[in-house]
């Protein structure tokens, strides 16, 4: 048996040892901020760029309002994120500083935890919330009227927060990646809360923009698909976006925020798919609703623009050639930024050629010109809509028969 | 409490160690009245309600232990009736827990009844508790055991170590170790308990749980009823068999290490076994103190059974190579395939479990039969060691039985783990990522269909599993390194040269490799993931 001296020694060594590589991490995860919990102000060069703010956009989104405080917020999904800049000169004019908190893969609900979270920390005086067409087809979860989960961390959670973006596995290893990522664009969010184009650039410089719109097919099809069986399932249900854009509405009121809303714009790929699955119906019934509730909780204040339609815009061809760019959209679901300043025009620079203010006394003018672009797509469009037929073909979905449930409408 | 929880490590463990040798420094008996308390609060933390449930069986079996020990010499039909008692309780007992809804469901599937499914809250770490409690029984009734108080039973059933998921512990082997404590820390049993124990924390944390992150959505996609493609499929049972022997081992080793922090050894619970040359090896070396709960209480008592009365009729028994078949049948086949049906349905409550313990029987009764009859090298031939060829025959097949009678294991039903089976042999067909797929085709001329995962991610999953795989095959085992000092009750190492010597010292540069090696697992915390067989 070795002496008990031996073993002391040896956790003196093991110790100091762990503690000082410890300090280590703690210092590269400080210098390098992967996640902005810490607040480390940006050295171009050194840590600007965060590229594991991407897939922790929630945690990041929550540090940054907190310090930042801002006067307006952006509302949304990664429609926001990505579409709408803080820094745009359409938004220079009022409540300062702006902020995106546009968060992946959420809903109006989550939108309404932001807000309500965001009042408490920040001096909010205007509000932009995008809704996403696809929440205006759905019908509402069964737990609709439960209230958000907290998006700002409480005491606890901040520890806990700050512990896992100091010493963590992920941390160190997205502290490595984020020190080793400063060369090139940037990618990541910024302190503004918009996410970089590098996002979606990868992908376009090396397959290009039609690539792109061929893999996000599926996604899209399965989404329509899931919708389609729900509403096929229960026909007069309810639109899903409706119960939270009320209670948003509501919350702005009671807190002197103005407040404007907007239906987000997706191409017409989208648009397409949604008319041959049968739901175009079905969206036409969930902008009436939002219109009449955005009415109805607005008192005649809050102005509900629709930008989910057939236009020059949203129309915009995929280019052939994969070194080609688009202008308006990266892929089917997600506009770029140029898109995101016109919206930003017309809502906040009155400018207009672009979307539609739905008001319930003309709304069914406004539908009624929608639905005659629709038709008009079919024959004006008819390239576009062979080439998305063909992709749906390669996709492996049938064009006549069923699709677990959704019809999807042939094109001639 | 799991193992590798933040409250675990960093507030249950240093107050109960340190409570321990408070208590120690002045009377052993309190040391060891602390560590029952310790047991009790670690076993209760996550559901108060198991240790009700456990409490009258903890009782009901001291009883009996007691009566049992009492008639040691008594062979009469009450001390009889008493054992079996005893036995067909804990039976019970874990089969209502555990086997109801199985129970229900077959008798729903084969009789066409209707019963519906109770989905019981399993009290955690049954199934091993049971065995421990029905070994001790068996010991009471051999006489293996000749004296046990209340306190020490509680302890041996219930010292939080092994309470969970084993090592399964016999009594006989426990309890002398508490006797001989002293109440003293020791450099030694602090310094080798700590160093297993984030050797296991490692294994768990920074091999198998990144490992099931990749391959869980594959194993998902097929419980869906979707075939992985080829390469996914591999994998996916691959990293599987990989996850689970780090999760499963390095378990252990934290169970071992931290009983040694109380200056207790457990037997050692995995011996290598992916090096394993035949499945016979293969269960030496996987589960051990199952293998040997089995064999010990099931096998050994069977075929003994079986052999007397043979041989009470005059008939053949197991007599090498002029073993008959109908005997060989009989006295090793039977046995051998009735102690693994029962180590299926031990290890889960489905149909799949008794095809996994079906197939290891049928393995293993044809890694008997080759033993019994291979073939004889010619008589003065030189005795030579296998050719390597044949070696890496056998640990081929050894190796491949292996991992495909684990899908089995995973597969959330046989009709998944058939699906599973088909992608392995090209079913699913052969999709890459879209970069590496556009590669496979330009370079290899290979049909592929683009998969919807991304290039990192897929490199990144190849890779775990390849260096998981390699440091499982290449590398000493964590009792392999610490062998210098005893890091568990009857470890052998392996004979044979190994590619790679790594024996750990109380030095200077092994204290700094594990405390980086410390720090990467506690600094992998953040996503506390249950171990595999504690659903067991």
């Amino acid at each position: 048996m070795a002496a008990p001296s031996i073993f002391r020694r040896y956790w003196a060594t093991w110790l100091g040892a762990m503690s000082l590589m410890a300090l280590a991490v703690a210092m590269l995860a400080w210098l390098a901020d992967p996640y902005r919990v810490l607040g480390t102000p940006d050295i171009a060069g050194l840590n600007r760029s965060k590229p594991a703010t991407v897939e922790r956009a929630a945690l990041a989104k929550a540090y940054l309002l907190r310090r930042s405080a801002p006067g307006t917020l952006l509302l949304g999904t990664s429609k926001v994120e990505c579409g709408l800049d803080p820094r745009s000169p359409w938004l220079r004019q009022g409540p300062s500083p702006v902020f995106n908190a546009g968060v992946p893969g959420t809903d109006v609900r989550y939108s309404y935890g932001v807000l309500r979270d965001a009042i408490r920390v920040a001096p909010v005086r205007r509000v932009l919330l995008l809704v996403e067409p696809t929440e205006l087809l759905s019908a509402p979860a069964a737990d609709e009227a439960s209230p958000p989960g907290p998006f700002l961390p409480e005491h606890g959670q901040r520890a806990r927060d700050l512990v896992l973006a100091l010493l963590s596995r992920d941390a160190l290893f997205d502290s490595v990646e984020t020190l080793a990522s400063q060369r090139g664009r940037a990618s990541g969010l910024d302190q503004t809360g918009l996410l970089a184009d590098d996002f979606f650039t990868r992908s376009t410089d090396r397959e290009g923009f039609a690539a792109l719109f061929r893999q996000k097919l599926p996604t899209e099809v399965a989404t329509l698909d899931r919708i389609g069986r729900q509403t096929r399932q229960s026909p007069a249900a309810r639109i899903a976006g409706i119960y939270w854009t009320r209670r948003i509405i509501a919350l702005a009121r009671d807190h002197d925020i103005v407040i404007d809303i907007a239906i987000a714009p997706v191409h017409a790929d989208l648009l397409r798919l949604i008319d041959r699955a049968r739901l175009w119906p079905r969206l036409a019934q969930g902008k009436r609703a939002l219109a009449e509730a955005v009415e109805r909780e607005g008192k005649g204040r809050v102005a509900l623009w629709d930008f989910a339609r057939f236009d020059r815009y949203s129309t915009e061809p995929l280019p052939a050639g994969s070194a080609t760019p688009m202008q308006w959209f990266w892929e089917p679901n997600h506009f770029r930024r140029s898109l995101g300043e016109r919206i930003l025009q017309v809502v906040y620079g009155h400018g207009s050629g672009y979307g539609e203010l739905l008001k319930v006394a003309d709304v069914d003018r406004s539908l009624a010109r929608d639905d005659g672009a629709r038709r008009r797509d079919r024959i004006v469009n008819s390239a576009e809509n062979q080439r998305l037929s063909a992709q749906l073909s390669s996709a492996g979905v049938m064009l006549e028969g069923q699709v677990s449930g959704v019809k999807f409408i042939p094109v001639r | 409490m799991l193992f590798n929880s933040p409250v675990f490590l960093f507030a249950f463990l240093p107050l109960a160690t340190a409570i321990f040798y408070w208590f120690g420094r002045r009377s052993v008996s309190r040391a060891l009245a602390a560590l029952i308390v310790a047991s009790l609060l670690f076993y209760g933390w996550w559901r108060p309600l198991n240790l009700l449930l456990i409490a009258p069986s903890i009782a009901l079996n001291y009883a009996i232990a007691r009566a049992l020990i009492a008639r040691a010499e008594d062979n009469s039909r009450s001390s009889k009736l008493l054992f079996w008692f005893g036995i067909a309780f804990n039976i019970c007992f874990l089969a209502y827990f555990k086997y109801t809804d199985f129970l229900a469901t077959l008798a729903n599937d084969v009789a066409g009844t209707g019963f519906s499914l109770q989905h019981i809250v399993l009290p955690l770490g049954i199934s091993f508790i049971t065995f421990q409690k029905i070994a001790l029984l068996i010991d009471a009734r051999a006489g293996r055991i000749t004296r046990i108080g209340l306190r020490d039973y509680v302890l041996f059933v219930l010292f939080f170590p092994p309470l969970i998921s084993g090592p399964i512990v016999h009594y006989r082997e426990l309890m002398p170790q508490f006797e001989r404590l002293d109440g003293r820390m020791h450099w030694q049993d602090m310094t080798v308990g700590a160093t297993l124990f984030f050797m296991g924390l490692g294994k768990k944390l920074l091999l198998a749980d990144p490992i099931a992150l990749h391959i869980n959505p594959i194993w998902d996609m097929t419980a869906a009823g979707q075939a992985p493609s080829l390469i996914y499929a591999w994998s996916a049972v691959l990293g599987f068999v990989v996850q689970l022997y780090f999760d499963f081992s390095g378990y252990s080793d934290m169970a071992i290490g931290l009983a040694r922090l109380f200056g207790i050894r457990l037997p050692h619970n995995f011996n290598s076994p992916l090096r394993a040359m035949s499945i016979i090896d293969y269960w030496a070396r996987w589960h051990v103190t199952l293998t040997r709960f089995l064999t010990a209480y099931l096998f050994s008592p069977i075929s003994l059974a079986l052999t007397r009365a043979r041989l009470a009729r005059g008939q053949q028994v197991v007599s090498g190579r002029r073993t008959k078949l109908p005997t060989f049948l009989i006295l090793v086949a039977m046995p051998t395939m009735l102690t693994m049906l029962i180590s299926g349905i031990w290890h889960g409550a489905g149909y799949q479990f008794v095809l996994f313990g079906a197939l290891h029987g049928m393995a293993l009764i044809i890694n008997h039969a080759w033993r019994t009859w291979k073939p004889k090298p010619p008589k003065g031939a030189p005795k030579t060691s296998p050719a390597a060829r044949w070696l890496f025959l056998s640990w081929l097949v050894t190796i491949g039985f292996a991992v495909l009678a684990k899908v089995f294991f995973r597969a959330a039903d046989i009709h998944s783990a058939l699906l599973m089976i088909k992608a392995l042999i090209g079913g699913g067909g052969l999709a890459l990522p879209q970069a590496l797929g556009a590669l496979a085709s330009s370079v290899l001329g290979w049909n592929v269909v683009a998969s919807s995962g991304g290039t990192t991610d897929f490199l990144h999953m190849i890779g775990l599993v390849a260096l998981a795989w390699t440091i499982a095959l290449v590398m000493p085992n964590s009792h392999e390194m610490l062998a210098a000092y005893e890091p568990a009750l009857d470890f052998q190492p392996i004979a044979g040269r190994r590619k790679i010597e790594l024996c750990w010292r109380p030095g200077r540069r092994w204290a700094i490799a594990m405390a980086a090696l410390a720090l990467l697992g506690l600094m992998s915390l953040g996503q506390v993931s249950a171990f595999l067989y504690w659903k067991f």
